[in-house]
């Protein structure tokens, strides 16, 4: 044996050591409850759970959020996600039909459910493919706020200062009505134009000067902007709004429009998303459920920051990573949106300057929702926190529907602009009363 | 001041008692609510020029620049009721104004002008034209069936897409006594209207029909545009301190403009091609009053009300409009534009540019418009683009893209012929145009979470080069403090003034062979520039 083999050797079995490591790490694994603050981070970082370092699976900005800004992970066992057979089966029956076209980087043959459900094929495409990809099944599938959904919030924005506390309170209603993919029975399409997607209708109700300003959306599935509509109280009247606002900021708040659910935007309006790979996040999917919904049981809005989600449970979650480049004239330099591999939401989006700076956390905790009588799992993984910290401007939000009414009886000749009259004389769009005290 | 004293305590009263942002708020366990919202406010104008009318005395002139206009308490109540199968809706409105020096210059003018009336003619106290107490809207709302929502009472319905001025919207008047058109939020101007409003769906076609019956039910005050033709602070120069209605008083039971009769129309709303549009009818009053002259009567001979010296009276007459309006974001230009039209068949205008009554001694009033009254074919007009300029706000620094939007609006008499002798606006002597096309463009950003919101606001004559400045300045403070700033900066190169004719102050014109005319609408606001800070506290 020559001194090479020796050293050969000697490094194979450094190798097989490096490999065992983690095993043996994992052996030592953090326990479900364990919570990781400012104050242990440096510590708790190389710490593992479920076999992953934890610092592998805090992306840096929510690391930042750690450190400087007072968020605290609370450990959860991970869980695979459940939904309602009719989805599944949607996703099963009309996925094999839809193709991908690489030249227009449109989608074609989409019914309902999930089109990409196969995740080799997302990671076989070539990475601005797949990410597309990964961006269509977000914005196509029925999990985010399942066929229709109303919601009824007093608490809807909180404009946060992160040292002085909550500056402002606006209320509101909405109304969600999906118009293709439909899975709760009956036509997957409803609507005139076949490429009508969704339906979103939101209706200030406090305080006094937005009182009454309502805005209608519709989206589209075939990548042509928006058609949006406001009603302006104070003129009583509904006035066209520029679809090429959606790139623009959402009324006052530190999101743009494409920033709601953390993303809500059709994959081609920006040049390229890149699928930079697959990733384990931690992340609140399946956290308790609200029960009352008082703020201060989803945020701690009686403390600096006065912006972080309480009572949630973090669990290491498959995400894809996406380099989303955006357009002239957009505010973001680009942005990178961690999207569930096993539920099509995304999770997260941090926003960058146009040099590349940091700019902003959109933060998308979800649930699953209650299981309905006859049904076999939950219809969609709703929101339960949802808000942007600002760290440039250092200003956030936090916004809440309050509780979500899923599946209610909508149709969708009842969606139209002049609910936002109707709303602004005093209908509320949600349901349900049941919602908590606000600030 | 002992109003704005119970407005304040009324409003620590509700203030204590609102919990959140929105105001009192209950909601039963069935989803049934009710609300109260309103808000308590103080407006503060100061005037920015000189007004060259004359005084009491007939000697010294108005003038008030620096003085104090305005000084406004308002007290705003909104209830709102959900009942699921209604929903109730009511709208109260206390204002009291401050008779300040300015206004009791202003007030004592056209008292001693009210004199020469005889005591037949009650002495008129102008504040009661700006203050008052009223409930403004009172409604109800019900779907009956899946297709039909109905609402009624006492209500706003507004039609069209233009903004500033009116083309479409012409189911209401405006009360402009207070603050003229510049109230940002029209809905305070607007005069609601007892009124069935019913909208039905019509899915099959893609739009909805919208009936719209008045059954003539509602003061007639309510009905017409208010305009401030008493002499008050928005009296168009040179007749500040002047009182018109001594002389021009409304008249409600003319054949052709009876306020207690029924007006309708229908509005079918739809959508072709990506755009939006709605064909309109309406049939009901002129929102403009237009005098029926004893000297050229116009129907009926005009309703004698005691003066010697009446000349007329104002009336509004009945007529038809059709019109069509349309949106569409076009992705082209990266715009919203907007597009109206509206056709007014025999529109009535008064006539008479050289209208004149001798005083002797060489000296005239002149009165333009009293010659009679013309119709005429009328066609008025709009396209505007709403932009937002993406690039600036970067530049700029705003939280919002900034906005730029530019309006044409034009109004014209399609079978218009100069020897007609259309007077442009009653009492001024400048015939009225072929087209009279205004240009107004607004500029608005916002900064800091849309907290502050500064604007630029004009409106420019293109006939003759008259135009406004509106700079503002709009503040956000937490739930309940509101601050709007701005200033309306009249720039009338064509105007009607007043001159001193040894010692005595008269109209420019008064000894001369003609009428003025050279002073369009906008050159009526000549020296009217005002200051303005409203603050607000709602809850």
């Amino acid at each position: 044996m020559t001194a090479l083999d020796q050293g050969r050797r000697l490094l194979a079995g450094l190798a097989a050591m490096a490999v065992a490591m983690p095993c043996a790490v994992g052996a030592a694994d953090l326990p479900e409850g364990t919570e990781i603050n400012a104050a242990n981070w440096e510590q708790m970082r190389g710490e593992t759970y479920e076999g992953k370092t934890i610092e592998s699976m805090v992306p840096e900005a929510i690391q930042k959020a750690v450190r400087e800004y007072g968020l605290k992970i609370t450990l959860r066992h991970s869980e695979p996600a459940t939904l309602v057979s009719h989805i599944r089966e949607a996703t099963a029956k009309y996925s094999p039909q839809v193709k991908y076209d690489p030249v227009t980087r449109k989608v074609t043959g989409w019914v309902a459910g999930t089109p990409f459900p196969d995740a080799a094929v997302i990671e076989s495409a070539p990475p601005e493919q797949g990410g597309d990809m990964v961006l269509y099944n977000s914005a196509l599938a029925a999990v985010n706020v399942a066929d229709n959904t109303n919601c009824y919030g007093p608490y809807a924005t909180l404009q946060i200062d992160p040292k002085k506390g909550i500056e402002r309170v606006q209320g509101a209603s909405a109304s969600y009505f999906r118009v293709k993919g439909r899975t709760t029975g009956g036509p997957t399409f409803v609507g005139k134009d076949p490429n009508e997607l969704k339906i979103q209708v939101v209706v200030f109700d406090s305080p006094y000067d937005i009182a009454g300003l309502g805005v209608y959306r519709m989206i589209y599935d075939d990548g042509r902007l928006d058609d949006i509509y406001a009603y302006v109280k104070s003129v009583r009247r509904i006035r066209r709004l520029s679809g090429g606002s959606w790139m623009d900021t959402l009324a006052g708040t530190d999101i743009l429009n494409d920033d709601t659910y953390s993303l809500e935007a059709h994959p081609t309006w920006y040049p390229r998303n890149e699928l930079k790979g697959k990733r384990w996040m931690l992340w609140p999917v399946h956290s308790p459920p609200v029960v009352k919904h008082d703020l201060d049981e989803v945020l701690d809005y009686k403390n600096a920051p006065y912006w972080n989600p309480i009572n949630k449970s973090w669990e290491p979650r498959q995400v894809y990573e996406v380099e989303i480049t955006t357009p002239e004239g957009h505010p973001y330099g680009k942005k990178t949106v961690y999207v569930d591999a096993e539920i099509p939401r995304v999770l997260l989006s941090v926003a960058y300057t146009q040099s590349g700076e940091l700019w902003r956390v959109i933060y998308s905790m979800i649930g699953p929702e209650p299981t309905k009588p006859g049904e076999d799992g939950p219809a969609a993984y709703q929101l339960v926190n949802f808000g942007a910290w600002d760290f440039r401007k250092n200003h956030g939000n936090y916004m809440d529907c309050g509780r979500w009414d899923t599946n209610v009886p909508l149709r969708y000749e009842d969606i139209t602009p002049r609910l936002l009259s109707e709303a602004a004389a005093g209908k509320r769009l949600g349901q349900t009363p049941q919602f908590g005290k606000g600030p | 001041m002992k109003a704005s004293t119970r407005i304040a305590g009324m409003a620590a009263t509700l203030a204590a008692g609102a919990a959140q942002a929105g105001g009192l708020s209950y909601t039963a366990p069935g989803g049934q609510s009710v609300m109260l919202t309103g808000y308590v406010r103080e407006h503060i104008a100061v005037n920015l020029e000189d007004h060259p009318e004359a005084q009491a005395d007939g000697v010294r002139r108005v003038d008030g620049k620096g003085e104090i206009s305005m000084l406004r308490s308002t007290l705003r109540l909104e209830g709102r009721a959900d009942v699921k199968w209604a929903q109730f809706g009511a709208v109260y409105r206390l204002d009291r104004e401050h008779e300040t020096g300015y206004l009791d210059d202003l007030n004592d003018t056209v008292a001693a002008g009210n004199m020469i009336h005889g005591p037949a003619t009650p002495r008129h106290n102008w504040m009661d034209d700006i203050e008052g107490d009223q409930m403004r809207e009172w409604y109800v709302s019900f779907d009956v069936g899946r297709r039909v929502r109905a609402t009624l009472g006492k209500q706003q319905v507004v039609w069209g897409e233009t903004d500033f001025f009116r083309a479409m919207d012409i189911i209401h008047g405006y009360d402009l006594r207070w603050r003229s058109f510049l109230e940002t939020e029209n809905e305070e101007l607007r005069k609601a209207l007892i009124l069935a409003n019913v909208e039905i769906a019509v899915p099959e076609l893609n739009g909805y029909l919208q009936l719209v019956f008045r059954p003539g039910w509602d003061k007639a005050k309510a009905l017409g545009n208010s305009l401030d033709i008493r002499g008050g602070r928005w009296a168009g120069q040179p007749t500040k301190g002047v009182d018109f209605i001594p002389l021009l008083p409304y008249n409600d039971d003319h054949d052709r403009a009876e306020t207690d009769e029924p007006n309708y129309g229908l509005r079918w709303s739809s959508e072709a091609g990506g755009w939006g549009y709605t064909l309109n009818y309406w049939r009901g009053l002129n929102v403009d009053p237009v005098a029926n002259s004893f000297f050229a009567p116009w129907g009926s001979l005009p309703a004698f009300n005691g003066s010697s010296f009446q000349l007329g009276e104002l009336i509004f007459p009945k007529v038809e409009t059709y019109g069509v309006t349309a949106s569409n974001y076009v992705e082209a230009i990266d715009s919203v534009v907007r597009l109206e039209a509206a056709f007014t068949p025999d529109k009535p205008y008064n006539v008479g540019t050289n209208f004149g009554l001798p005083l002797g001694g060489g000296a005239t009033l002149w009165v333009p418009g009293l010659g009679g009254i013309v119709e005429k074919n009328t066609l008025v007009s709009m396209i505007g683009i709403d932009k937002q300029l993406k690039g600036l706000g970067g530049v700029l620094g705003t939280n919002q893209f900034p906005l730029l939007s530019v309006q044409v609006f034009d109004t014209w008499l399609t079978n218009f012929k100069e020897s007609d002798d259309i007077v442009e606006v009653l009492g001024y002597g400048a015939p009225r145009r072929e087209h009279t096309t205004y240009l107004t463009a607004l500029f608005a950003l916002e900064y800091k979470n849309s907290t502050i919101k500064p604007s630029l606001a004009g409106v420019v004559d293109t006939g003759n080069g008259d135009f406004v400045l509106i700079p503002a300045l709009d503040l956000v403070f937490g739930n309940h403090w509101r601050i709007h700033t701005d200033m309306d900066l009249f720039f009338s190169h064509h105007q009607k003034n007043v001159k001193n004719f040894g010692g005595i102050l008269a109209n420019e014109d008064t000894f001369a062979a003609s009428a003025e005319d050279n002073t369009h609408l906008l050159g009526t606001f000549a020296n009217n520039s005002q200051f303005n800070l409203r603050v607000t506290y709602q809850f």
